[in-house]
């Protein structure tokens, strides 16, 4: 059991390091926006329930132990309160009661404030949809109304019914074609229940502000689930009409409007103007799918690893209670680096540590499985993106790929401003010369 | 017309409510013979939506001898602005989950993109 929790938290801990600026990577192109979400769902997913996992079987481990204080889980709690208090004069059981009672405690509180985070931006989302119901005048389309408002906007809301709002002024600044493609956009958010997936990650966001894995994910996720809608969009009408809209209705943004700059409408743009080859579709979602097996096998390895640890070294362990917390820090990255060697320097540093195991090496091997985890999924996208690569150099388009990449960054220094508009034109002009001599060549 | 499920009767009646001189309260009575021109409908239906409205906040009333007389709290502009602030300017601390087309942003930033943009568009049509 300790095993398992030990395994599940180390795996848990990789993933809070390793995981964010990966998966940005490799979903920041927008290639695969749809599997770019379910990587970003799974890996929050994965973490979020071992957590969950380990606090529930820490619960159940110490309630199974209750007529026994003296087993093998007790005396290990009651030693680690033992090291950090440095007071032994405590009765097992109410250290176990603390414990239990803590754990308990905080499930509770973090399992409430998330419910009431998610309730209450539904509860906000359906009256929203409601009010502008009764306020904006409905057109011939089905839950489509449009408000009167200066400003230009079109944004969909859930509800029951849900809606879809089209100010007037955003009305006025579409054709037909554009606003029929813009509506489709908001109808691909609300079929796909996008609303649900971006509560309960600004809910976690906010219950756990400081893991970037979960900030950064609410955010990347909502920049995908654009991109998705975009392209449903897209299919259904074309994306020459859903860039103009989006043009359009850039054209009449609100000059007093607030929030920092968003380079992602530009991303979403450019994906419009150029669609993503076949080629680099097929190498983000194959990169993105051994980033979801690696995710999904990882807590499984990790809790397997572990166990096979405890067998190894168990018997001797078990017997002697100073020892057993050893056992919570032995867990080393054993797979791919030769699982007796790193044995041999964990007996080594118990032996010198005559059982007695200080919060050093704990932390020692501790950051040591972290970073065997972190070096497994970067090896895993490496290679995949790698051996992509490999099979796509002879077709030529990692160079044009080069350049619209140029042009990509010479797009964003313009958008924020570190170049001016001649020196844009002249460089672009630049860049598509020198993209025309080496593809005619 | 025909009427799509409870919301929709009450859009319909905040659409007569607003349309009428708000200086002159409504009875129940009075709108249903506006709405009973259209559609059939009952009394007790229109009854209770009203009444609805009033707990929800869009309507206020007063007795006036059995029954009572019914006005908007707000203006529709009133309501039109409130609502865009909430969906435009983040409204107030508990935001509301919306999913903009585009999101908002910076004047000199929305400056700056549109000139990308707009570049980008000639790039699709050349």
């Amino acid at each position: 059991m300790i095993s398992v929790v030990v395994g599940l938290l180390l795996y848990s801990m990789a993933m809070l390091v390793a995981a964010p600026p990966l998966l940005r990577a490799l979903t920041s192109s927008g290639n695969a926006p749809r599997l770019g979400v379910v990587t970003w769902l799974s890996a929050i997913g994965t973490v979020v329930g071992s957590w969950l996992a380990t606090a529930v079987m820490v619960i159940v481990e110490v309630i199974s132990h209750w007529t026994h204080p003296r087993t093998v889980a007790a005396s290990c709690l009651a030693r680690l309160q033992r090291t950090i208090s440095g007071d032994a004069g405590i009765a097992p059981q109410i250290t176990l009661v603390v414990i239990a009672a803590a754990f308990t405690v905080a499930v509770a509180i973090i399992g409430m404030r998330l419910a009431a985070a998610v309730l209450g931006m539904r509860a906000r989302a359906h009256e929203h949809a409601r009010a502008v119901r009764l306020v904006g005048r409905h057109t011939g389309e089905a839950n489509v109304v449009m408000v009167e408002a200066g400003k230009a906007a079109a944004y969909c809301v859930a509800g029951r019914p849900p809606a879809i709002v089209v100010t007037s002024a955003a009305r006025a600044a579409l054709d037909d074609r554009q606003l029929a493609a813009v509506l489709a956009h908001e109808r691909a958010h609300l079929a796909g229940h996008h609303a649900v997936i971006v509560s309960a990650l600004r809910a976690l966001a906010a219950v756990f502000p400081r893991l970037s894995l979960i900030t950064e994910g609410a955010q990347q996720v909502s920049r995908l689930l654009e991109m998705c809608a975009d392209d449903v969009a897209a299919r259904r009408h074309s994306s020459r009409a859903l860039l103009s809209g989006l043009i359009a209705l850039c054209t009449v943004a609100p000059a007093e409007a607030l929030a920092a700059a968003d380079l992602a409408v530009l991303a979403r743009a450019e994906r419009l103007a150029t669609p993503p080859q076949g080629s680099a579709k097929v190498k983000t979602r194959a990169a993105l799918t051994s980033v979801i097996a690696v995710m999904a096998a990882g807590p499984l390895i990790a809790v397997a690893d572990c166990i096979r640890r405890s067998h190894v070294w168990g018997p001797g362990m078990r017997a002697d209670p100073n020892t057993t917390v050893g056992l919570i820090a032995a867990p080393s990255p054993s797979k791919a680096l030769g699982h007796s060697a790193s044995g041999k320097v964990v007996s080594m540093m118990m032996m010198m540590d005559d059982g007695h195991w200080g919060w050093g090496s704990w932390l020692l091997t501790t950051g040591t499985t972290i970073v065997f985890w972190a070096l497994v999924i970067t090896a895993v996208v490496l290679l995949a993106r790698y051996l992509l690569s490999l099979s796509q150099r002879p077709t030529g388009t990692p160079r044009a790929a080069g350049a619209s990449n140029a042009e990509q960054v010479l797009a964003e220094r313009y958008a924020r401003g570190e170049i001016d508009d001649e020196e844009y034109q002249r460089r672009l002009g630049l860049l598509r010369q020198n993209m025309a001599s080496t593809t005619t060549t | 017309m025909r009427i799509r499920g409870f919301g929709e009767l009450e859009a319909v009646i905040m659409d007569r409510m607003w349309s009428r001189d708000s200086a002159i309260p409504t009875t129940v009575r009075e709108l249903l013979d506006e709405l009973a021109a259209e559609r059939t409908i009952a009394y007790t239906t229109v009854m209770s939506t009203m009444d609805n409205l009033h707990t929800k906040g869009w309507l206020a009333r007063e007795r006036d001898g059995k029954a009572y007389r019914y006005w908007p709290t707000l203006s529709r502009e009133q309501h039109s602005a409130r609502l865009m602030r909430e969906a435009l300017d983040g409204g107030g601390s508990p935001e509301v989950v919306l999913q903009h087309f585009v999101e908002q942003i910076g004047a000199e930033e929305s400056e700056r993109l549109r000139s990308v943009l707009r570049r980008l568009a000639q790039g699709t049509t050349q």
